[in-house]
């Protein structure tokens, strides 16, 4: 790791951390819904993780 | 005036390109001066290429709707030999080799580009207050913000001076501005139009669409840019839509659902009037509304945080320093370095269960509709607004509504649906499945002509 490219952590300001900290709340039980065996990683792909392409247009 | 409109005056020899891209560029130096709408005017270029579309035009030669018909593209987009600053201080002096496909696209289209657009910094932001280049005021009210981060492009569309613009929608960038300045933005699907020569912000959220002053604009500027690009790895290869189809008179056989939960709560009762007006309308065309619960977009809300936190550190990983940044940049920034990888990749996998989960969703309803922002254009003096009695930061809650579509990269747009009494313009927002743009759009102009 290029330690130039981090930042010391203590450069970040209390009230940014209070800000993550906050986030962490509503995040963490939220991976709880996570399973390792059927939730691989992704790069993202709409078209490939929808299963909804052949749906016809309701107003044609 | 529309692009249709201006075509007309066009092939009827009533107007020349010159003289359009003329009236764009006077609009552009005055009014756009006053609303800070520009970072850069290239007036020489633009009346040359005005004149060569003239000169085809004159030969026989027609490249299409958008032939002869002036634009600018947000600060965002790469356009060769033009500087491209993002809005930062950062890319203050960059000028690109190249264009990025979607300026490409549409100069090919036949499109004259007058410059381009201001924007909040580094697209990462919503106020377009931005301290560089100056705030983008809002067209119908110049003490509120546009919205952002295309303030720009969404403000020169209000303003008469443009028919169109390109921008970017990573949050709501595209959606917010186009419902606080009261004109047509989509968001279309994640992959759908070409990323390549963009300057990124979150790679796995940033969108490509345009702000229009109608929908039909939008459809032909969608159709101009939309399609697969051998430049840009994550553009799709499914196929394209008739994105002008002519609206249907009747919405007979539509399903539209009404979210029960969340996108109408903490909204602003105007706002929330409004929207149900336009809802009670698609009903009146013979539309079944629906009510549904849509899966928790709270924990969506979580999960581009995170994403977007942490993808946005990432890509600027060695800034240093501070002083090259507006404070609410650097604070997001210095957040994201705090989140962990593990909770990068977990919110990504969270990501494939949403998606099946609004798949579901969409096997019941067609659309959904919703407000696009809980509240109207914030004034530029104000750092949270009141929405029922409950203070929250503007960056929250204009994007509180916004993110689900950002996640899933479903194709969502903003259309005006009203105005509040003080005059301030209220935004419908439109979410479908993916690659639905043909639909959305008919729709929306189904919409448009109620």
């Amino acid at each position: 790791m290029d330690a130039q490219n981090n930042p010391p952590s203590s450069q970040i300001s209390d009230a940014n951390r209070a800000t993550v900290v906050d986030l962490r709340r509503i995040f963490e039980p939220l991976t709880a819904l996570l399973k390792p065996e059927i939730e691989p990683i992704v790069v993202y792909d709409a078209a490939a993780q929808t299963s909804l392409l052949s749906q016809p247009d309701p107003l044609k | 005036m529309t692009i249709r409109e201006m075509g007309r005056l066009l092939r009827s020899g009533k107007t020349s390109s010159v003289e359009l891209v003329e009236e764009a560029l006077h609009r552009a130096e005055t009014i756009g001066k006053q609303l800070n709408a520009f970072i850069t005017i290239d007036r020489d270029k633009a009346l040359e290429l005005a004149a060569e579309r003239d000169r085809e035009l004159a030969a026989g030669i027609d490249r299409g709707p958008l032939h002869g018909i002036p634009t600018a593209h947000k600060d965002l987009f790469y356009t060769r030999g033009i500087r491209t600053t993002g809005g930062s201080l950062v890319f203050r002096d960059f000028v690109p080799g190249y264009d990025a496909t979607a300026v490409e696209k549409l100069r090919i289209a036949g499109a004259v580009s007058i410059g381009k657009t201001n924007l909040h910094e580094l697209a990462y932001g919503v106020t377009s207050k931005n301290p560089h280049y100056g705030f983008v005021r809002n067209a119908h009210d110049p003490d509120r913000i546009p919205g952002g981060s295309s303030g720009g492009s969404a403000t020169s569309i209000a303003a008469g001076i443009l028919a169109f613009s390109l921008g970017t929608d990573t949050g709501g960038s595209i959606r917010i501005p186009a419902s606080y300045c009261g004109v047509v933005g989509l968001k279309p699907t994640y992959g759908r139009v070409s990323r390549h020569g963009v300057l990124p912000l979150a790679t796995s959220f940033d969108h490509v669409g345009p702000l229009a002053s109608c929908v039909e604009d939008c459809a032909l500027v969608l159709s101009a840019i939309a399609g697969p690009d051998p430049r840009d790895p994550s553009s799709s290869r499914e196929p394209l839509g008739d994105y002008t189809a002519k609206p249907e008179p009747r919405l007979d056989g539509l399903i539209v659902g009404v979210p029960r939960n969340f996108f109408f709560e903490r909204i602003d009762a105007e706002v929330g009037a409004a929207v149900r007006q336009a809802i009670i309308g698609m009903e009146r065309l013979g539309a079944s509304v629906r009510e549904v619960a849509v899966p928790d977009p709270e924990a969506l809300n979580a999960i581009h945080r995170v994403i977007q936190l942490s993808e946005v550190s990432a890509l600027y990983h060695n800034q240093r320093d501070p002083s090259r940044f507006d404070l609410p940049a650097w604070n997001l920034l210095e957040q994201g370095r705090l989140i962990a990888a593990s909770e990068y990749v977990n919110a990504q996998r969270l990501r494939s269960i949403f998606r099946r989960e609004y798949d579901a969703l969409w096997r019941e309803i067609h659309v959904l509709a919703a407000p696009t922002t809980p509240m109207t254009a914030p004034l530029i003096s104000e750092t949270t607004v009141e929405i029922n009695g409950e203070a929250e930061d503007v960056r929250m809650a204009s994007t509180r509504l916004m993110r689900t579509a950002n996640t899933l990269g479903d194709p969502a747009l903003s259309l005006p649906c009203g105005k509040s009494r003080s005059g301030l313009p209220i935004g419908l927002q439109l979410i479908g499945r993916p690659f639905s743009e043909a639909f959305l759009l008919k729709l929306a102009r189904s919409i448009e002509g109620m």
